[in-house]
């Protein structure tokens, strides 16, 4: 249960950093470490090479565009996010779904940049990050590109990003529009990995119609999914749980891969029931936000 | 666990077979596979490299083809071996059929029983996983084997003039490792990202190849 | 044999250093280079908590940090939560010795970092908020009913300080 031996190497800016990476043979950063540090503990991943990349400063922190974009830089802790205020009025959902990642402890060091490429088929922040349409931006020594979020996920606990590149941050913009929000997950303990989770973003009309929404769904399929066709079942619908049950099927189409844990039946079943009742909070959250 | 396949292959039975059966170039064709021994005619040791997520196996592994039917129509393999770094380890055991389907097309159904123990089996998602990665890998294997087969048609024909390789731009550089040029066994190189052939387009172009299937 | 590292760090207000591989961990390193085998470690993986020391003013597990990484940082462990030479106990652990917090105390050190640092951020906790705190941290023997009561107290027992 201890790492095999590896070259440690701490750069203390990012073309640093990007000069290690192309230069570094088998090389793994290490951000937060919360799921690197399991690994290399239990020696699934063994690199040659470790780039430390905690004291990179240009890659921490919020930043609120005058555009409205909110630029999260990639070592951004989890538990600076859960905490800014700033970012919490604009974005409420982060606050309510970091309760349920990890525990208080791995907040204070695991990292949002972290958490999206590692790409844990049951982790929160992609499924917030796919609501929410984000860009990632990706940096190499000699190149910068953009990613959609929907582009990320490559395969299995694969993101779209070679071995010379690094996460540098992550672009969202918040939705202007009035809307209700809702975040649940299933889980056997508080922390343990989902089972199954559900975001959601909810907007009425003055008719009380669904006139926009997202909802993304976590731990069932592969990797976070954004339940797209649930969305255009709910568009211009009256809010019913009638209504939430109909789209809920769509979850039945999904990949829901077994293991060792859970059938993929449970967790579809696990993940309908969440959908229903996220919809229904999302709507009441959007109430009462008119009315207040 | 228990996967199905069913590839379309644009060559003739004969030279499917051909190909197939010889582990000096069927061997390459699976992504991330060097052929490291032959044992006899039916047999092999090779290794395999593969990315799962952010674990990287090399695959210590030895075959064997058996029941090779005389009318070409029927083999099997048993493949087995470990990780050389004791994270797991695998034993799959292949049922091919083969039928024409033309004068150049040729079906090639594959049932593979996999079984896998050790870490790797447990880690992430297990089974579904596992599927997915070895369809992917599956598919490969066929696409590249095909494109092997129809180059050494080709270079039967014509042995001074090789003729282009079909695939062009991104994809050529992918598949164009595991069949550019690689008659016998070559050493493939450093173990291949299973993944990142999706950026160069393949996965597209396998999802539309199992949209062909019958 | 891999390159070793020297590092230089402040444990409980004292300077500690050492010439490390990259690969022992910060919990290794607190247990075995510096003596304090207050910190337990227990899963190596982040899971169980016992593991959980302050690093720079914040909980964090020992397990999953490198003690190279850990260069230059403030540490605090169990033992640096008693002031006075360990003539007096910290709040956290008052409390734990009144509701019987603790049977085998593995999981002890753990809980009470855990605890110390949450009330330093959220001074009156619900006893949801304490269970929901405690779920990162596992304890074999007691039930945890002990432990939630003892987060409770600690936090009624440091606002009566305040106050």
């Amino acid at each position: 249960m201890k790492p095999t031996a590896f070259e440690y190497h701490r750069p203390s800016s990012l073309n640093e950093a990007l000069e290690m990476l192309s230069s570094l043979d088998d090389a793994k950063l290490l951000a937060g470490g919360q799921s690197l540090g399991p690994m290399l503990n239990f020696r699934y991943v063994m690199p040659e090479n470790v780039i430390d990349i905690n004291r990179v400063p240009e890659i921490k922190g919020i930043h609120f565009e005058s555009n409205g974009a909110v630029r999260i830089g990639a070592m951004t802790r989890q538990y600076e996010i859960e905490k800014d205020e700033q970012f919490n009025q604009q974005l409420p959902i982060f606050r309510e779904a970091l309760r349920w990642v990890g525990h208080y402890a791995t907040r204070n060091r695991g990292t949002l940049g972290g958490s999206l490429t590692h790409l844990d088929p049951a982790a929160e922040l992609p499924g917030l990050c796919a609501l929410l349409d984000a860009e990632l931006v990706i940096k190499s020594q000699n190149n910068e590109r953009t990613v959609s979020i929907h582009d990320w996920a490559v395969s299995f606990m694969q993101a779209n990003i070679e071995e010379n590149e690094l996460l540098s941050e992550i672009i969202i913009h918040p939705w202007t529009v009035s809307h209700g929000f809702s975040f649940l997950e299933m889980s056997r303990r508080h922390g343990d990995f989902a089972i199954a989770g559900v975001a959601c973003l909810l907007s009425l009309d003055d008719k009380d119609c669904i006139s926009k929404t997202a909802v993304s769904l976590i731990g069932v399929a592969n990797g976070a999914v954004r339940l797209k066709n649930a969305e255009s079942l709910l568009l211009g619908e009256r809010f019913s749980m009638d209504l939430a049950e109909s789209a809920a099927q769509v979850i039945d189409g999904l990949d829901a891969p077994a293991d060792a844990h859970h059938s993929g039946d449970f967790r579809k079943r696990t993940a309908k029931t969440l959908f229903k009742r996220a919809l229904k909070q999302a709507y009441d959250n959007a109430i009462e936000g008119r009315t207040r | 666990m228990n996967l199905v396949n069913e590839f379309l292959l644009n060559a003739p039975r004969d030279a499917v077979w051909k190909g197939l059966t010889n582990p000096e170039i069927a061997a390459p064709c699976m992504p991330g596979t060097q052929l490291t021994e032959r044992i006899g005619d039916f047999g092999f040791k090779a290794t395999v490299s593969l990315k799962v997520g952010p674990v990287k196996l090399q695959f210590l592994g030895e075959g064997e083809l058996m029941n090779l039917a005389s009318d070409q129509s029927y083999g099997e393999v048993v493949a087995k071996g470990s990780d050389a770094k004791g994270r797991g380890s695998f034993k799959a055991e292949m049922k091919f059929r083969l039928s024409e389907e033309s004068a150049t097309q040729t079906k090639v159904q594959v049932e593979t029983e996999l079984t896998l123990t050790g870490s790797v089996a447990q880690y992430g998602r297990g089974v579904g996983i596992v599927k997915e990665i070895a369809s992917q890998l599956t598919s490969e294997f066929t696409r590249n084997l095909e494109q092997k087969v129809i180059n050494n048609i080709a270079d039967a024909l014509s042995p001074t003039q090789p003729i282009g390789y079909a695939t062009t731009g991104s994809e050529g550089q992918a598949a164009g490792q595991a069949t550019h040029g690689r008659e016998q066994a070559e050493p493939q190189g450093p173990s291949i990202n299973v993944m990142q052939l999706v950026f160069t387009g393949i996965f597209r172009w396998i999802r539309s190849f199992f949209s062909r299937k019958a | 044999m891999s390159t070793k590292h020297s590092i230089a760090l402040t444990i409980n207000g004292q300077r500690y250093s050492g010439d490390v591989e990259a690969r022992l961990t910060l919990a290794d390193f607190l247990r075995h280079h510096c003596d304090l085998t207050g910190t337990h470690v227990g899963c190596e993986h982040g899971v169980c908590g016992a593991c959980t020391v302050h690093v720079d003013g914040r909980a964090a597990r020992s397990c999953t940090m490198y003690a190279v990484q850990a260069d230059g940082s403030e540490i605090k462990t169990v033992e640096g939560l008693a002031s006075d030479e360990g003539n007096s106990l910290h709040p956290v652990q008052e409390a734990f010795r009144e509701f019987n917090g603790l049977q085998c105390g593995f999981c002890t050190p753990g809980m009470q970092m855990t605890i110390a640092a949450y009330l330093e951020e959220n001074p009156n906790p619900s006893e949801q908020e304490i269970r929901e705190l405690i779920s990162g941290n596992i304890c074999r023997c007691t039930g945890y009913q002990g432990i939630v009561k003892a987060g409770l107290r600690a936090a009624e027992r440091l606002r009566e300080e305040q106050s």
